[in-house]
Formats: structure tokens, sequence, C-alpha cells
């Protein structure tokens, strides 16, 4: 997508386009539960992407879910009010757009974190 | 460790792969349930465009309006409810066996995985069910297989989207805390 189309909202107010082509855009007109999918999915995929690393990278404990934590919440923040430019209190508050989808979000996580630490650093043959 | 570890995931993704599509069959796919949802999704639209127009006309009917309407989705909510009881009933049955079966015969005793973090003491009931050692961090079939339909069947659920969506327990809570404080 160019950067004109970003500036203008062109692609971001058709109607036509669907709530996955609507996440890479700017400014775009949501319905809530559109928003709520599209945050659920970055979560989701957020949270594997830092499951893997954190279980690659050997990091356990308090410190694990910490970072987890801290960094998951400020990405997906990052990504609706910078990226997306939505203004949370239209959809309910932070609250509402985040709070369905991290039940599932760090049931990822674990999933991820758990199998690649195991598989990483203890004998696949153990 | 990792082909139990990839059993436990496998059963997993059975589990959950034929809870969505009992589900599908027995419940989502009818037409009953299908007029529900439909029903549902076009009052919940309702209640949203009128609780975010401008204040206009009279208050006093609007709110009359926005109470009619959330009886109307607790209505629908309800009949949803009633129409899953079979299937939530099935399922609880078929995660009973899967338990007893990892529990018992298929996993007793196994370290399947390593968790990177000592769990809470109450999760460690699950967590170390039928271990040998006190070395915490050894993960049981049963807690790798809670994890993995966690994460598993939230995806599904999410993807196919059969349901109706439930409101998470906390955000009821939310909401009926800020009903009492008005």
């Amino acid at each position: 997508m160019s950067t004109n189309s970003r500036r203008t909202g062109s692609v971001a107010t058709d109607p036509q386009i669907s709530k996955f082509e609507k996440a890479f855009c700017r400014d775009a007109r949501w319905e809530k539960t559109e928003l709520q999918d599209v945050v659920f999915w970055f979560l989701v995929i957020i949270s594997s992407i830092l499951g893997l690393v954190w279980g690659c990278l050997g990091l356990t404990g308090y410190l694990g879910f910490m970072s987890y934590i801290g960094a998951s919440f400020a990405a997906s923040v990052y990504y609706y009010s910078t990226f997306l430019g939505i203004d949370e209190e239209e959809y309910g508050g932070k609250s509402a757009l985040l709070q369905e989808a991290y039940t599932s979000a760090l049931g990822s996580f674990l999933f991820t974190w758990i199998f690649s630490y195991t598989f990483v650093h203890y004998d696949l043959l153990d | 460790m990792w082909i139990s570890a990839l059993q436990v995931l496998l059963i997993a993704l059975a589990n959950a792969g034929s809870a969505e599509y009992l589900g599908y069959r027995l419940v989502y796919g009818t037409d009953d349930y299908q007029s529900v949802k439909r029903g549902l999704s076009r009052v919940t639209a309702k209640l949203e465009s009128e609780e975010s127009s401008a204040d206009s006309g009279n208050p006093r009917k609007r709110q009359r309006r926005i109470a009619e309407l959330k009886k109307q989705i607790k209505v629908y909510k309800e009949k949803a409810t009633s129409m899953t009881m079979r299937t939530t009933l099935l399922m609880a049955g078929l995660q009973i066996a899967v338990f007893y079966f990892l529990n018992t015969v298929g996993f007793s005793g196994v370290v399947v995985a390593k968790l990177p973090f000592t769990p809470f003491g109450f999760v460690q009931g699950l967590s170390h069910r039928n271990l040998p050692g006190e070395d915490f961090t050894d993960c049981s079939a049963v807690f790798l297989f809670v994890v993995s339909s966690l994460f598993i069947r939230n995806v599904l659920q999410r993807y196919f989207d059969f349901s109706i969506r439930q409101v998470s327990p906390w955000s009821t809570a939310f909401e009926q805390a800020q009903e009492t404080n008005l």
C-alpha cells in the first residue's frame, strides 16, 4: 500500500475491504467486534513469537512472565493507538479491547514458551 | 521427552478439533442456533448505534429503548446457552475421558516437558501430577494438555467463529461494578 493512500485514508474508508486488510491501514473505520478480532490475532501472533524467542533465549521464571506482559502490552497499545490511530475510549477503553484477547494470548505464550524451552534446552532423546 | 510432548500436542489437537466439529454438527450449524445468532447480532448492532448516537430526542425514551434492547440481548443469550447445554455436557465427558487417559493409562509418571518457571502452589497439583521427585519444573502430560488446549481451542473458536461470543467474566464483573456505583 502506498504512503499516499494511507495518509488520505482512501483504502481505509472503503467498505469493501476486509478487517485483515484494514489491520494494515491507519485511520480506518472499525466496528467494535472487527477491532477486537484484529487485536486478538495481533496479540496471539505477538505472544507466540515472544514465547518462541523467550524459550530459545532461555528466559525463565518471573523475569520471563513480567517481560512478556510488559512487551505484549506495549506492542498491542502501540499497534492500535499509534499504528492504527484508534482512540481506545471510542471502543470502551483498554479493558474492552485487551481483556478478552489476553486469556488466549497468555495460552499461546505459555504453549510456545514451554515447547521451545524444552526442545532447545533439553536433550531431545532424554 | 519430545515424543511424549508431541503425542500430548496431537491429543490436544484432536480433542479441540473434535469438540469444534461436534459443536458445529449438533448445535452451531443448526437453523435454530443460526437464527438466534443472527437475532443477537442484529440487536447488538442496534444497541451499539443507540448508545453511540448523539443525544437527540427524549433522553428518557432513549434510556427505555436501550433497556429494552439489553433485555432482548439477555433473552437471546439465555436461549443460546440452553441450546449449547447438551454439547457442553458432551465436551465435559470427553475432557474427563482424556484426563483419565493422560493420568493413568497413557502418561502416568512421564515427564513430557520442562517448564521454564516454577508454578504457584495450587498449579503444582496439576503440573506435577503423578510425577516422581521434587523438581517442580517437570511438566506432567495433564498440564501440557491443558495449556495446549487453551491455545488451540481459543484459536479454532475464533477462526471458525461458530458460536456466539461469550463476554469474559472480568468485563461482566467490571460492568456490574460500574452499574452498582451509578
